[in-house]
């Protein structure tokens, strides 16, 4: 693998495990200036020049701060917050032979995105955590996919990946600001947005 | 020849339970706020001698329709069975339609035509459309036009006694509906024209145009026409680029 | 690789698959696989409202496709009304409580499982040491499966105080029918040619099936009557509509009853062999004339001769409908003795399990589990914390209960902990802030809910059931001439893994409480020793959904479960409690003050696409209530002109309780006394972002108050004053 395609991946799965509930597992080590060094550097690497989300190596929140946060801007179950899970922010199937009322609407849980993740993950044979298979379309496995096809996939599969399923963060960003969510997890959401963005013309290229 | 086919409504049992609407939006796979099915309703008298008019505003199924005649991109149609078929895919969305259509059907939105789809697909499988199937106050039918002409009179003899007016709606109109109402009153109480016409501006040139094709003739277009014309070329080009 | 990773996807074979696997990534090319795919029909069983109508669900690719009526299913035959598409949605909807929740102070916490059932655990186990069993109490909606888990959890704990939704809805029905011909019977519509509804509304407060009876019959020449202050959508289609001054259908009733007896229009061969009391009954309503009841009900004398005449005329083909919540439900002071009139009238009539008449059906003979491997626990006998039943409290109340008055219980610290499931008291009974503080002082209240209703946020913790579509549940049964049985099968899998259907959570509770004996078996198990008898297995009910048994042959009068095994026109335990035992006139509590242009009486109703405030929250729903602004008051015209108010109007509603702003429908489908608001709105829990805050809620103006017979929530009686805001 190329160092550059090495940094694209690990960046991804930086965002993945940032957009994931915080654990005492990583939380001080993603959120330390060390990584901060690092993912700058990387960057550099790529060309790309993001400013670093102020979650990584800038202002701290301890690991049951950062809990609250999480929980309140981005896994309140009940229209409390900005629930990062792509069907909700996809019509829920193109199919035209479903019949059912919800066919053409956005904000529902269940839709095309999913199934076709959960498509994709049983023909990879990649085991997801039990607790998201409601959402198979979650933010935090997308990256976490997406950096594998980095690793494994064609440049072609991951601006298909980018084009198709990467490409709803404006929308969860308004989402977000409707609900008022914690800034530091909006900062975030910023930074994986324009990340995706620079990724897809770097793929184009 | 081919059969004609339509609905008959008797506007006298509907509950306005709404039922139809939302198996309609199901079927023709609509947003909540997106509706082939709109309804009007109509007081008459003073308490408490009232009468509750109600009636569904949906595409009534002109057996000489103008917004088939007037649709540029042919995304409208006339079945077999002369039920006014809408194929949105083909549809540009200019909204000519909603213009010309009498009874104020179609709406333009979304760039696109939203109007009663007939149930296509289950018609032709010889179903009834989901509405139909669905109601449940046995308000609507569904079969052949002579057949519910007859029912209709049936019923209206017998609404008669109690509702001086009651009339079926729809027999003459637009060259004879294929939606048919069944009244308690007269149809201006339920908004509906006694002699409806094509409407809008557009109405006056329809004539010279030809159901589905493209043939603008004469100056009579002005600048209506070249709108028209833009519209459909707009329309073919996305066709084209698929 | 700069930091720990948690690696979420654990890839095996992944480099190989993704090369071998092109069309794999792209949505486009898997979507064509996707709508290759058949479809496939599983049953169920409707939510959308407590009828339970049997439906088809279409699943594609394991997701759900469309919903469509059952034919054999006597609700619903073939059709569904606009709520079940409505409600089908839940399954999707992002606003499902996805994990146990505990509160605190006004926030709700996530909590594992095994931390929520050992809290409660603890806590009911140290109420139950101080205080013992009679301080808790468990209500729901009463359907098959919480009704056989919740009862048998509550006397295994030795609790009695069992109650449902039904003291504001029609717990009047069971006294008054109950106590007259022993149950509350169905009516046969498609065989009438005559028939009054009183307040019922079949075209509002759906059940599919019987509006479909009820328009066939009407194409046939039945003649319906509608009474009901309001022109409803029932009126719509009825032969005629005769409004009425709400509260006041007993003096009606009371005068037909006169005008049927004084003119022996009534069956006497019937009176004399089935009945008890109608000595009593007719000395009664011997001063009861027309022209007695013309200036309380607001109905010309002539109109009621006419009326009792014609019903009389077509006697025993013709029925006043047994009804639901309408008239004589939950509403008034004297909805309990209406509905008494109302069953003494139909008695006159000898309709009871006629043609066209009134019926008496039972449901299916259901198998129990085997009691030498699994015996029941023993009924308490403790009196109920409700004092439902209890001398000295509300000795006629019935055993649906009294939930009202244990939110006052709470309140005096007489009642501890609660268990509520699929049931929104808070909302759906009248004074919300005595509901709230009273549930929300308890110091345990488990709330079994799928979404956060008002209710639950009174919860000390709150446990989310799956989707009506992702859970099996007790196989349920139906009355008719073939009783029916009916089951709703898991048929998609679970959406979210952090929830749990009633029975295992029931179940692993009874564990830690030390019940465990008690529930030793499996819900299938359970299901099969229910249909043992039925010759259906649970296999082929899972395929079919419904199964009609056969014709059970009825007697050709039906058995009245009375003391005295006849209709009793005279009630002895009645007279027993200081009541009535004949119905007699009894004015509504309260009226709307004539002097006063602002004063109306505040009725409710359903709405055919809403079940109360239950589905509001469904955008489907609520967009049909948008487009036709069908929150609106309600205000007869002539009454909106003095107040010169005009249709659209924004007004300003005022009781003692509570002030709330809406717009106003003026129109001439309203007795003048009456405003009309519509039940399903005016949702306040901020979990519920599509209903909150869209429309009034009538319980808001009404305050907290038992009608002194059987002490129901009498949710009419409450005058309000309207001016343009
Ligand atoms: S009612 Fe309107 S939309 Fe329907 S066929 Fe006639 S013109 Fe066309
Ligand atoms: S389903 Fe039938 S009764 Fe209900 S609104 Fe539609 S036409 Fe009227
Ligand atoms: S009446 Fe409507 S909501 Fe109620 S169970 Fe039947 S279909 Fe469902």
């Amino acid at each position: 693998m190329e160092r550059t395609d090495r940094a694209r991946a690990s960046i991804y799965n930086l965002l993945a495990e940032l957009l994931m509930p915080p654990t005492a597992e990583n939380w001080e080590e993603l959120t330390s200036p060390g990584t901060a060094e690092w993912l700058q550097s990387e960057l550099a690497e790529l060309g790309c020049n993001l400013p670093l989300p102020a979650m990584v190596g800038g202002e701290q929140l301890d690991l049951a701060a950062a809990g609250d946060a999480y929980y309140h801007s981005l896994a309140h179950p009940l229209g409390q917050s900005a629930l990062p899970i792509e069907s909700i922010y996809k019509p829920w199937t193109t199919d035209p032979s479903c019949e059912l009322s919800i066919a053409s609407e956005k904000g529902y849980l269940g839709g095309d995105a999913s199934a076709h993740l959960a498509d994709i993950y049983k023909a990879l044979d990649l085991a997801i955590p039990p607790e998201y298979s409601h959402a198979p379309d979650h933010l935090g496995l997308e990256l976490s996919l997406m950096a594998l096809l980095v690793e494994n996939g064609s440049r072609e599969q991951q601006s298909l990946f980018l084009s198709q399923h990467l490409d709803w963060l404006p929308d969860l960003l308004e989402a977000a600001d409707a609900r008022g969510i914690h800034s530091l997890y909006r900062d975030l959401l910023v930074f994986a947005r324009d990340f995706i963005a620079w990724d897809r013309v770097n793929l184009a290229e | 020849m081919t059969k004609q086919f339509g609905f008959l409504m008797d506007t006298s049992l509907c509950v306005e339970c709404q039922a139809c609407r939302v198996a309609c939006q199901m079927q023709n796979q609509l947003p909540h706020n997106r509706t082939l099915i709109r309804f009007r309703f109509q007081e008459t008298g003073s308490y408490p001698a009232v009468t509750n008019h109600i009636t569904r505003i949906t595409c009534m199924h002109c057996q000489l329709a103008p917004c088939v005649k007037i649709c540029p991109t042919g995304a409208l149609v006339k079945g077999e069975n002369t039920l006014t078929y809408l194929a949105p895919e083909r549809c540009s969305g200019c909204g000519y339609c909603a213009q010309i259509c009498p009874f104020k059907v179609p709406q333009a939105l979304d760039n696109r035509s939203y109007k009663c789809m007939a149930c296509r697909e289950l018609v032709e499988e010889g179903k009834e459309p989901v509405c139909v199937s669905t109601c449940i106050a046995n308000a609507l039918k569904f079969g052949e036009r002579a057949e519910l002409l007859k029912s209709a009179e049936k019923r209206v003899a017998a609404l008669q006694k109690t509702f001086p007016n009651a009339q079926i709606y729809g027999r003459e109109q637009m060259g004879g509906l294929g939606m048919l109402l069944i009244l308690r009153d007269d149809p201006a109480v339920y908004g509906l024209p006694v002699a409806p016409r094509a409407a809008g501006e557009l109405a006056f040139w329809k004539d010279s145009l030809q159901p589905t094709g493209f043939k603008l003739v004469g100056a009579a277009l002005l600048a209506t026409g070249a709108s028209y014309a833009i519209a459909s070329r707009n329309h073919r080009r996305e066709l084209s680029e698929e | 690789m700069k930091f720990t990773r948690r690696t979420f996807l654990k890839a095996s074979a992944a480099t190989g698959a993704l090369a071998a696997t092109s069309g794999l990534i792209d949505q486009k090319v898997w979507a064509q696989g996707q709508q290759a795919a058949s479809v496939e029909m599983k049953p169920s069983l409707c939510n959308g409202c407590s009828s339970h109508c049997g439906m088809w669900v279409y699943l594609k690719n394991g997701r759900l496709w469309k919903v469509a009526g059952h034919t054999d299913h006597p609700r619903s035959r073939g059709k569904l009304c606009a709520r079940a598409h409505g409600a089908a949605t839940w399954l999707y909807d992002p606003n499902r409580i996805t994990r146990p929740l505990k509160r605190e102070g006004d926030k709700f916490k996530p909590v594992s499982w095994e931390q929520a059932l050992d809290e409660i655990a603890v806590k009911l186990k140290e109420i139950l040491a101080k205080d013992g069993p009679g301080a808790i109490f468990y209500g729901h909606n009463p359907r098959e499966t919480g009704v056989f888990y919740g009862t048998r959890f509550m006397h295994a704990l030795g609790a009695p105080t069992i109650c449902t939704h039904n003291a504001s809805c029609n717990t009047t029905l069971n006294t008054g029918w109950g106590a007259t011909v022993g149950t509350t019977p169905g009516s046969d519509v498609g065989g009438a040619k005559y028939i009054i509804f009183i307040g019922r509304n079949f075209g509002e407060g759906i059940r599919t099936s019987q509006v479909t009876s009820l328009t066939r019959a009407m194409e046939k020449g039945t003649k319906v009557v509608c009474i009901d202050p309001r022109h409803n959508a029932t009126a719509n289609l009825a032969s005629e509509w005769i409004p009425i001054r709400p509260g006041t259908d007993l003096a009606l009733v009371l005068a037909m009853a006169n005008v049927i007896i004084s003119e022996e229009l009534y069956d006497m061969a019937f009176v004399e062999q089935h009945t008890i009391g109608f000595d009593e009954f007719r000395a009664a309503v011997q001063s009861y004339t027309p022209e007695w009841a013309e200036p309380i009900t607001d109905i010309p004398a002539a109109t009621i001769y006419r009326l009792a005449r014609e019903l009389a005329s077509h006697k025993p083909n013709c029925f006043i409908d047994p009804s639901w919540k309408g008239a004589f439900g939950t509403n008034y002071k004297n909805s309990s003795q209406t509905c008494r009139a109302v069953a003494c009238l139909n008695a006159l009539l000898g309709n009871m399990g006629t043609p066209g008449g009134l019926t008496f059906y039972e449901g299916p003979k259901f198998g129990k589990l085997d009691p030498a491997k699994h015996p029941e626990p023993p009924k308490p006998t403790l009196p109920r914390a409700d004092g439902a039943g209890v001398k000295g409290e509300w000795p006629l109340a019935t055993s649906q209960g009294l939930p009202h008055y244990l939110a006052q219980k709470a309140k005096e610290g007489k009642v501890k902990a609660g268990f509520i499931r699929h049931h929104n008291p808070v909302r759906n009974f009248p004074d919300p802030e005595h509901m709230m503080t009273g549930y929300k002082g308890l110091e345990l209240l488990v709330v079994f809910e799928t979404h956060l209703t008002e209710t639950a946020m009174a919860a000390t913790h709150i446990l989310p059931e799956p989707s009506f579509l992702e859970r099996e549940e007790v196989v349920e049964g139906l009355a008719g001439k073939k009783p029916a049985a009916c089951l709703r099968p898991q048929v998609v899998a679970k959406i979210h893994p952090e929830t749990r259907s009633f029975d295992e959570i029931i179940v692993a509770l009874a564990h830690k409480l030390g019940i465990g004996q008690y529930f030793q078996f499996s819900l299938e198990e359970l299901n099969r020793a229910r249909l043992a008898p039925l010759g259906i297995t649970l296999e082929e009910l899972r395929q079919k959904g419904t199964f009609i048994g056969e014709e059970v042959p009825v007697p050709e009068v039906p058995e009245f479960k009375t003391p005295s095994g006849k209709v009793e026109f005279y009630v002895a335990k009645f007279a027993e409690n200081g009541h009535s035992p004949v119905p007699v006139w009894e004015a509504p509590l309260v009226s709307p003050d004539p002097g006063n242009p602002r004063s109306f009486r505040l009725i409710h109703g359903k709405q055919g696409y809403h079940s109360h405030t239950a589905t509001a929250n469904i955008p489907y729903l609520l967009q049909i209530t948008k487009d036709h602004d069908a929150e609106r008051l309600w205000l007869n015209a002539s009454r909106a002109a003095a107040l010169g108010i005009k249709d659209g109007d924004l007004v300003l509603v005022k009781s003692a309780l509570a002030s709330g702003k809406v717009r106003v429908k003026v129109t001439e489908r309203l007795h003048p006394d009456a405003a009309y608001l519509p039940s399903g709105y005016g949702s306040f829990s901020p979990y519920l972002p599509n209903a909150r805050g869209f429309g009034l809620n009538q319980n808001d103006f009404t305050p907290y108050m038992m009608e002194p017979l059987n002490g129901h929530a009498m949710m009419m009686e409450v005058i309000v004053e309207v001016q343009k805001a």
